[in-house]
């Protein structure tokens, strides 16, 4: 059994107690849980967000029946739904390179296995997977601390978690964003990516 | 492709895609780096990983996503058990006043009960020494007023030394001085046979040495002594004066 730093092992409860506890927990939490999970599950992969607020409260459920004493219930709580999200949005993804998979008798490239299987012509993913090489390149030319912003950038976070990650003030992450991005442009243009191509 | 952001990401994230062998962290370190848990050496290490794997990265922005409600959460969840009823907050208060006050209470009765015996201890040995000081004080006074009081029948009795009676002690002839109730002291003259003496010793009959002083210079032959009574009490005396030349002793006898 998986131990948490916010479960800590307990005394059987009886089944009456297991349910009264998880009532009270869903009672205080699930709203706002539905909500973030809502905000947070991936539009464009298709997830049913019910699905993963109930996986998640199944979980919690588990958790009450086999002997745990939750003590920190709203962390314990926001465990679970992490791991609910993470592995609702593996699954999907996971899903979708199996269709791609059955759909197409090439090679699946190391660096990059999801590829629209519109896009997946042999010429397209050949001339993506050389984009993409060149755009790895191009983040390498750039100074250290614009080339960790940009990087955090382009993997989706705002400046403000960019801030929180590299331990710096937001406003200084928010000007590394903007110069990198920048030189990130100038560098691709240069190498000939981008409008004019 | 435009070069805008949006398509720079996406194909960034399909680039950073997580391959297989891949040291990607657990996700109780992504979820301890989203809540801010994570010592800043670990947290730099997390940036640097989730910069170049979008697969964390995406999980990275869900546990951070979900951060701000967890900590929210625990705070009102602390706070709602700090939340005490207004009846469990005075009794607490009574209590936390209480304790230390019976307790102080008690240390000072048993402070104060400890003072009052030392005090009680220190007026019996004040009466103890006023008592001793009382008596001494009357036993002073009696001897001052005895001393105030004129004496009457004081003997002055005139001594010859052996030499020049030639006799030896204790002899017949020795001079006896009959002291009387009232009076404190007894005088002698001592008609020295030898113009001065240097020096007088009072010795009784066991030759042991009762008094001894200089002795006073006078051209006349002779020295008045007067003894108190207390050291002559009833028995054999000598009085011996001597000089560089020799000695003389006056016998007496006190009744």
């Amino acid at each position: 059994m998986a131990t948490s730093p916010n479960v800590v092992p307990f005394p059987a409860m009886p089944d009456r107690a297991v349910d009264e506890r998880f009532e009270q927990l869903v009672d205080q939490y699930a709203a706002i849980l539905r909500s973030h999970i809502t905000q947070q599950c991936p539009r464009n992969l298709g997830i049913q967000v019910s699905d993963v607020e109930q996986e998640a409260l199944v979980r919690l459920w588990r958790a009450l029946r086999d002997e745990r004493n939750v003590v920190d219930a709203a962390s314990y709580i926001y465990r679970i739904a992490v791991t609910t999200t993470i592995d609702a949005v593996r699954r999907v993804i996971a899903r979708r390179e199996e269709q791609l998979a059955d759909a197409s008798d090439d090679e699946t490239p190391a660096r990059a296995p999801y590829i629209d299987p519109k896009q997946a012509a042999p010429d397209e993913i050949v001339e993506r997977r050389e984009t993409m090489q060149m755009l790895i390149d191009a983040i390498a030319e750039l100074p250290e601390n614009r080339r960790r912003c940009v990087e955090l950038h382009l993997q989706g976070f705002n400046t403000a978690d960019i801030a929180a990650l590299l331990g710096w003030s937001e406003a200084k992450a928010r000007n590394l964003v903007y110069r990198g991005m920048e030189s990130l442009r100038d560098i691709l243009k240069r190498k000939g990516i981008g409008p004019a191509r | 492709m435009t070069n805008d952001d949006t398509d720079l990401q996406n194909l960034y994230q399909r680039a950073t895609r997580r391959g297989p062998g891949s040291d990607c962290p657990t996700e109780e370190t992504l979820m301890k780096a989203a809540t801010n848990k994570l010592p800043s050496k670990e947290r730099e290490a997390v940036a640097l990983h989730v910069a170049k794997c979008s697969d964390c990265a995406r999980d990275f922005r869900i546990a951070r996503s979900l951060a701000p409600w967890a900590a929210e959460a625990s705070k009102n969840a602390r706070e709602e058990e700090r939340n005490l009823s207004p009846f469990a907050i005075a009794v607490t208060v009574a209590i936390a006043v209480s304790i230390p006050l019976i307790v102080w209470m008690v240390l000072a009765r048993t402070g104060a009960s400890k003072t009052i015996d030392r005090l009680y201890a220190e007026i019996a040995r004040r009466d103890q020494e006023i008592r001793v000081l009382r008596t001494a004080s009357l036993a002073m006074r009696s001897r001052l007023d005895q001393q105030l009081t004129p004496e009457v029948g004081t003997p002055i009795v005139d001594l010859d030394s052996d030499s020049a009676r030639g006799l030896a002690l204790p002899a017949p002839g020795v001079t006896t001085i009959e002291v009387p109730r009232t009076t404190r002291s007894v005088t002698l003259i001592l008609h020295l046979p030898f113009p001065h003496a240097r020096s007088l010793e009072l010795r009784d009959e066991d030759e042991q040495l009762l008094w001894r002083a200089d002795a006073p210079q006078t051209d006349s032959g002779s020295i008045t002594v007067t003894l108190p009574r207390e050291l002559v009490p009833p028995g054999d005396y000598v009085l011996r004066a001597m000089n560089a030349s020799g000695r003389a002793d006056f016998k007496f006898r006190t009744k």
